[in-house]
């Protein structure tokens, strides 16, 4: 095939010409938070002890490069029909699988789970977990696009389910249940984006409900144990419900972070001004992503709070804008796995601040740091401007 | 459903979905809501507690000072070794590995409960350095316990009082423990002993409270005017603000606020009189003596023996100690000076007063008015008897006073009424607490108003009498059936007679006749007794920094509107009467070489009960003022169980006198008295005589009856006094009833 220049040329200018079509709402959104978010990693990393401070001094530069990269994938995905991404939806994911796995057998606990994996020659890590959660809204996508004619049926939702499964428990073994959990509200937005019958997805929600009875009932009042459960699991279940059990351990990071937030007020105590976060109070390893939230209710209160909340709704609703526009049925699909990984993320990370929801260790999307989610999540926003963009193209199917 | 338009239904779908997020959102914000501004303020308050950590920095306590500025009770710094239970748990911790020991305790409400073993931890951390110093702990393994249980951020004292060699050592080889540091506190410190011990009182640490974890003061007075002055000498708690971190470790002083003194006590006593008085009681077994500025009622002295050495509470008194003092049967912790004991003839210059104030005799009793005084006397269908067989034959009031003749006074008694001679012990404050200004505040727990004698006050007794069996009989008829209802006593010329002289059912506190001998002394008013010149404060100049002595309360001299005598003339009569005691009746042996002494001896009959055996125990007195013609002081002397009032306090109160003058002539040419630490006098049942008739064996020695019979003895025994009732007497002989018949 000869090289056609005009056409090359052609071709790469009307790919750059669709970012002039972007959602820029949407873009704005992603880039205020992104921002922001380095600016409260920056204050969350500070700390009034100089080990402590030198240790993590570069998180917020390392932040922004990822940023960066992300940025790449951003336009990257923006730029090709997304249309292409089911294809390959179910080897990507099983590539993320086999990265997961390899990751658990070749790699050594950091911080309790193998959940990073080194790129030689580069001094980054990746977290192939964060892979597997992109990846498994392509593979979803392919599967229920497949199983289309079906969606209605109980057995849709069953093979869904089958098929989660696998990724589910090859993170769960990290140990890494906060991610592994990602993926069910994810699937049930798909699902529910792809039109399965309401009552049939009202069964894995009861379950849930069930579940979160059962530990507040069985464990959290009688005590019992379970036997599946390794124990640090057990205690984050106990915990929550009572963090005054071990206030010094396992119930001080969730003590600590209502403290944070509630000391914060109305307008909180000022950028870097965070007094349970500069002195300790709040653990550094996690006032910069699991727990970035609090660090910013201290410092920026109520109103920053709120600001952050209403930022990330804002943005997942521009999201669902992007699936009401959407033309077909994998771009329907698409976007409401996102809004279901992102709102996931979101609400659990705020919320376990909180008191609201148990502690999981997930991030916050843009904000938190974390390179891969980072980088996965622009990826995401990527493919989902690429929904908007091609909403005129073809006629409603 | 398949006839459904699949858009349609995708556009329903992700509305819900976009309703999801919203709520999602709003649930968020409503709970940071919630947390940030609805309970914002309780979690700002538990930074505080994570971040900061109070130390409490214990005041002085305020001094107490004499009149002229000098301290009895002060404070000396007591260097303490204590522990501080967060930096000793996690060194430990540190240097165990993580792991805690703890033990089961038995907590209040039987239940078991597990804290952690500080005795075990501090045992393995500390037993060397004891070893090294040589202490031994005082603590039990209970306090400990408890005391981290309760107040884990209060240091808990190990050793106080550390002497300064063990202090050095501890310096020079400190092994440098986190968590156990010296602390210097203040504590308090008697200069000179068991002065003035019954006066100030004691202190000690408070009742165990254990539901209350607000700041409790380390010492409270207990006693005295510790006691009763006991907010104003506390003082304020300073506090040193600390921060720190997350570990615990102490980053810096947050703030830093002084303790500030307790007021400073300024009392009327005069410290130099006050330790000649407790030097010449030293001899005496049970008594008091009080030294009075007529002038004024300033007490100037005021003592009781035995007695007891404040310092011995410091800061915890002994228990074995404590039970002594307790179990003592010549009770060194009760003062005798503010107690009712039966006044027997130094109760006579009230009855003059009366008489002579009475309007309503006639003829007028005066000073030349004379009565027949033979050695007895019969009055109220009986024989009364004077203590001299002799009689006195016919004298006026001055040698009534002089001789102390007790059938003068029966005379004079009957003459007058009880009617006239309460209504003058009432002048007097006989009856009621003088230093209690009324009802504003008791200066002295323990202080006795006596008895008033009178119709009104027997008859009051009666009533009480009467009410209380009536419950009984009301609660169980057949155990007190109509026939067990007591006699109620009807106030007779008898009962008139035997206050004539004293006795019978008066009782008076030393206190009450200084008063009475201030008034005669002063020309007629009657003081009523100051202890307390006033309260100061220590502030700080604001501009200069300098220190300050502000004045803060007063307690002013108080004169009864009611004289005791209208005009000189009458007055005049009791004083020549008063100076003739001394210088040729019953009260020679109080005299004082070059100084004109005036005053009246008395000694009353009582009866105590000592292992069982009634033994007869008279209270002796001596009360008088000098120089007679400016009268400067007054002094009142106590003796229980001495031979006379004459031959016992007589030669005390001289002593008293002369050592007061003397002091006041150093004073004038400058030379300072000198003053040393008593130790506390030892009681001992001196001069108390078997009562005959007894059975046979007499335990006692019994002490020969003086030769010199200047004193008086009464012959009227007497129905023991209801207000000395502290002491075990003798169940109540036979009813007083108006039955006519033979009474010895």
């Amino acid at each position: 095939m000869t090289l056609d220049i005009e056409q090359l040329g052609g071709f790469i200018l009307h790919r750059l010409g669709r970012i002039l079509k972007m959602h820029w709402l949407l873009f704005a959104m992603v880039m205020l938070l992104s921002i922001a978010g380095v600016f409260f990693i920056n204050s969350a990393v500070y700390s009034a002890y100089l080990s402590d401070h030198e240790y993590f001094k570069g998180a917020a530069m390392n932040q922004a490069r990822w940023i960066g990269i992300g940025l790449v994938a951003y336009f990257f995905f923006l730029m090709i029909d997304y249309r292409i991404l089911p294809k390959f939806g179910l080897p990507m994911l099983l590539i993320a699988c086999l990265l997961v796995v390899y990751t658990q057998l070749t790699q050594h606990k950091v911080n309790g789970a193998r959940s990073w994996l080194p790129i030689p020659g580069t001094g980054v890590t990746l977290q192939p977990a964060e892979l597997v959660k992109i990846s498994y809204i392509c593979a979803l996508t392919q599967v229920l696009i497949f199983l289309r004619p079906r969606i209605k049926r109980l057995s849709t939702i069953c093979i869904v389910g089958v098929m989660g499964a696998i990724p589910f428990f090859l993170v769960l073994q990290a140990p890494d249940l906060g991610s592994a959990s990602v993926l069910v509200p994810t699937t049930l937005l798909a699902l529910w984006g792809a039109g399965a019958r309401k009552r049939y997805l009202m069964l894995p929600i009861l379950g849930l409900a069930a579940i979160f009875a059962f530990c507040y009932f069985y464990i959290h009042k009688e005590g019992k144990h379970l036997p599946f459960l390794k124990t640090y699991q057990e205690n984050r279940i106990r915990i929550f419900f009572d963090p005054t059990l071990d206030r010094k351990d396992a119930g001080w990071t969730i003590t600590q972070s209502l403290i944070d937030e509630g000391s914060g007020g109305l307008l909180g105590k000022g950028y870097m001004k965070g007094d349970q976060n500069i002195y300790g109070f709040l653990p550094k390893n996690i006032a910069y992503n699991d727990f970035i939230f609090s660090v910013i209710a201290e410092e920026e209160g109520f109103v920053g709070g709120s600001l952050v909340i209403i930022s990330e709704a804002v943005l997942l609703l521009c999201v669902i804008t992007i699936a009401f526009h959407a033309t077909d049925f994998e771009g329907v699909v698409l976007a409401c796995a996102f809004v279901g990984m992102l709102l996931t993320h979101f609400f659990v990370n705020v919320g376990m601040t909180m008191k609201v929801v148990p502690i999981t260790g997930i991030p916050l999307p843009f904000i938190s740091y974390g390179g891969t989610f980072m980088v996965a999540c622009m990826a995401g926003m990527g493919i989902v401007q690429s929904i908007w963009i091609e909403r005129q193209r073809r006629p409603i199917a | 459903m398949l006839t459904r338009d699949p858009f349609v239904e995708i556009r329903r779908r992700l509305t819900w979905l976009a309703l999801g997020v919203v709520g999602a959102a709003v649930l968020l914000v409503w709970n940071l809501y919630k947390i940030q501004i609805q309970e914002g303020g309780k979690y700002t308050a538990s930074i505080r507690s994570q971040t900061s950590v109070s130390i409490l920095l214990p005041p002085p306590r305020g001094i107490i000072y004499d009149r002229n500025g000098v301290a009895l009770a002060e404070n000396k710094a007591s260097i303490d070794l204590d522990v501080y239970f967060r930096e000793l748990l996690g060194y430990y911790k540190r240097s165990h590995k993580g792991g805690l020991p703890m033990i089961d305790v038995q907590t209040s409400h039987n239940k078991i409960s597990r804290r952690i073993d500080v005795d075990k931890i501090l045992n393995e951390t500390s037993s060397d350095l004891f070893h090294m110093l040589n202490l031994q702990p005082t603590f039990t393994r209970q306090e400990l316990l408890r005391h981290h249980y309760q107040t884990p951020n209060v240091p808990f004292v190990l050793v106080r009082n550390l002497d300064f060699t063990t202090l050095s050592i501890f310096e020079e080889k400190n092994p440098n423990i986190p968590g156990i540091e010296e602390t210097v506190r203040p504590t308090r410190y008697y200069p000179y002993g068991a002065l003035a011990c019954h006066i100030l009182g004691y202190v000690g640490h408070p009742e165990e409270k254990p539901d209350e974890d607000e700041y409790r003061p380390d010492i409270v007075g207990k006693d005295g005017i510790e006691k009763t002055f006991d907010d104003e000498l506390q003082g304020e708690p300073g506090r040193k603000v600390l921060r720190r971190n997350q570990l615990g470790d102490i980053l810096g002083e947050e703030g830093h606020v002084d303790p500030h003194s307790g007021d400073f006590i300024y009392l009327t006593i005069d410290a130099r009189i006050q330790f000649i008085v407790q030097r010449v009681l030293q001899k005496v077994g049970r008594g008091a003596a009080i030294v009075m500025d007529p002038h004024n009622g300033d007490i100037l002295a005021m003592a009781s023996v035995p007695d007891f050495d404040p310092n011995e509470f410091v800061p915890e008194i002994d228990p074995k100690k404590w039970k002594e003092l307790v179990t003592d049967p010549t009770r060194p912790l009760f003062d005798r000076a503010i107690s009712a004991y039966a006044p027997g003839s130094i109760y006579k210059p009230i009855i003059a007063l009366a008489a002579l104030e009475n309007t309503n005799l006639n003829p007028r009793f005066t000073a030349s008015t004379i009565f027949n005084c033979p050695g007895s006397i019969y009055m109220a269908n009986r024989e009364w008897k004077d203590w001299n067989p002799n009689g006195e034959g016919e004298i006026p009031l001055k040698m009534g006073l002089a001789m102390s003749c007790n059938t003068f006074f029966y005379q004079l008694g009957a003459l007058t009424g009880i009617d006239s001679m309460a209504d003058m012990a009432r002048r007097i404050g006989i009856g009621e607490r003088v230093l209690d200004r009324k009802g504003d505040r008791v200066i002295l727990p323990g202080e006795m108003p006596g008895v008033l004698a009178c119709p009104e006050w027997l008859e009051e007794q009666g009533k009480k009498k009467i009410e209380a069996w009536k419950k009984k009989h009301a609660e169980d008829p057949k155990k007190y059936p109509y026939k067990t209802m007591p006699y109620v006593e009807q106030w007779s010329l008898g009962h008139t007679l035997n206050t004539s002289i004293g006795q019978g059912y008066v009782a008076v506190t030393p206190l009450h006749m200084a008063m009475m001998t201030s008034a005669i002394a002063n020309g007629g008013t009657v003081f009523d007794p100051r202890l307390v010149l006033g309260t100061s404060e220590e502030v700080e100049d604001p501009e200069t920094g300098e220190i300050q002595n502000k004045k803060l309360t007063g307690f002013d001299t108080i004169a009864r509107s009611e004289k005791i005598a209208s005009s000189p003339e009458t007055l005049q009569a009791v004083r020549e009467g008063m100076l003739a005691v001394v210088e040729e009746g019953t009260g020679k042996r109080a005299a004082v070489p070059g100084v004109k002494v005036a005053g009246k001896t008395g000694t009353a009959q009582f009866k105590t009960t000592i292992e069982g055996h009634l033994v007869t125990d008279l209270r002796t007195w001596f009360t008088g003022f000098a120089p007679y013609d400016d009268p400067q002081y007054v002094v009142t002397v106590l003796v229980e169980g001495g031979t006379s009032g004459g031959g016992t306090c007589g030669p005390l109160a001289s002593e008293i006198f002369s050592a007061i003058f003397e002091m006041k002539n150093m004073e004038k040419n400058g030379q300072p008295y000198p003053m040393t630490y008593l130790t506390p006098v030892a009681g001992y049942f001196g001069g108390v005589q078997e009562s005959p008739p007894t059975t046979g064996l007499s335990l006692l020695p019994t002490t020969p009856p003086a030769e010199d019979t200047s004193g008086d003895q009464p012959t009227a025994t007497t129905d023991e006094n209801a207000a000395d009732s502290r002491f075990d007497k003798p169940s109540t002989t036979a009813p007083y009833h108006n039955v006519r018949g033979l009474r010895r």
